[in-house]
């Protein structure tokens, strides 16, 4: 079914074009999910409340941008909505873990799997993970993510570098990628 | 919108690899949304019948306790009015 048929279903409350649209791009949005959730079952809940809001809302998509982008960003904002419902953002800053990590640069090897790093990201706190989410992945700004989770841009911007730090810090340990710090090729091992 | 922040590449190595990742979504969920985006729909005609009947059955004791009510004051005689004189 090609993306103009499907849309048009979608408008029309079809089921099968609904079905053919929720088929073609709920893996990855339940991926997207899985990042910001705290479990599977939470990350399918997350889904399903972005799916509703997208087929109630399709007749709001004006064929501007990809039909992918506009999907996610309505997933992405149904998660943050249920987060709130049960997080306080700016309670999630543990300055003991901000001091003496630097990230560095470099030393990326081409190829990790995705799921290693999609679970070291789930490793880290609410908070931390959340902004990292929504920055580094997501591409937001530090204003729009302060305004998203009622928090200060400042306090966005600071968990954001700590969670970047600790991030790092497990990946390397996963030996993911290199430790540029203490000179050792972690990764070379781990790729072979 | 979403903007282009990525500057180093531990951001780009985010980046490529959560984009790359995917799961399949258990066949519960689609059936959730089906049944939430086409239930209230689908039998229009039978919610407000269930919305009427609920309506009559609930209005119908209170109009009877009310019918009761009035019968019961109507039944009762009415008192005479005893005129006490008093002789002096």
């Amino acid at each position: 079914m090609t993306e103009d048929l499907m849309l048009a279903g979608c408008i029309n409350n079809d089921s099968a074009s609904q079905e053919a649209l929720y088929t073609r791009f709920s893996p990855r949005m339940l991926g997207v999910c899985y990042r910001f959730a705290k479990s599977r079952e939470d990350a399918e809940d997350m889904l399903q409340e972005g799916f509703i809001k997208v087929f109630t809302q399709i007749r709001q998509y004006r064929n501007e941008g990809v039909l992918e982008g506009w999907i996610r960003k309505i997933v992405v904002h149904t998660c943050i909505n249920i987060l709130k419902k049960h997080k306080k953002f700016s309670d999630c800053v543990d300055i003991s873990y901000a001091n003496g990590i630097q990230t560095s640069e470099g030393n990326i090897p081409s190829v990790v799997q995705a799921k290693q790093v999609v679970e070291c990201i789930r490793t880290l706190p609410i908070g931390y993970r959340t902004v990292l989410n929504l920055y580094a992945i997501e591409g937001y700004s530090h204003r729009e993510i302060a305004d998203m989770l009622d928090i200060e841009e400042s306090t966005s911007r600071s968990q954001y570098t700590r969670a970047k730090g600790i991030l790092e810090d497990i990946l390397v340990k996963k030996n993911i990628i290199l430790d540029s710090k203490r000179g050792i090729d972690f990764a070379a091992a781990t790729l072979k | 919108m979403p903007t282009n922040h990525h500057t180093n590449s531990l951001e780009e190595l985010l980046k490529q690899q959560t984009d790359e990742f995917k799961m399949i979504p258990s066949e519960n969920t689609w059936k959730a949304i089906h049944k939430r985006t086409h239930s209230s729909r689908k039998y229009p005609s039978f919610t407000a019948i269930a919305v009427f009947l609920t309506i009559v059955f609930s209005a119908r004791p209170l109009s009877s306790r009310h019918n009761d009510k009035v019968r019961h004051i109507s039944a009762i005689p009415t008192q005479k009015k005893v005129v006490l004189v008093h002789k002096a």
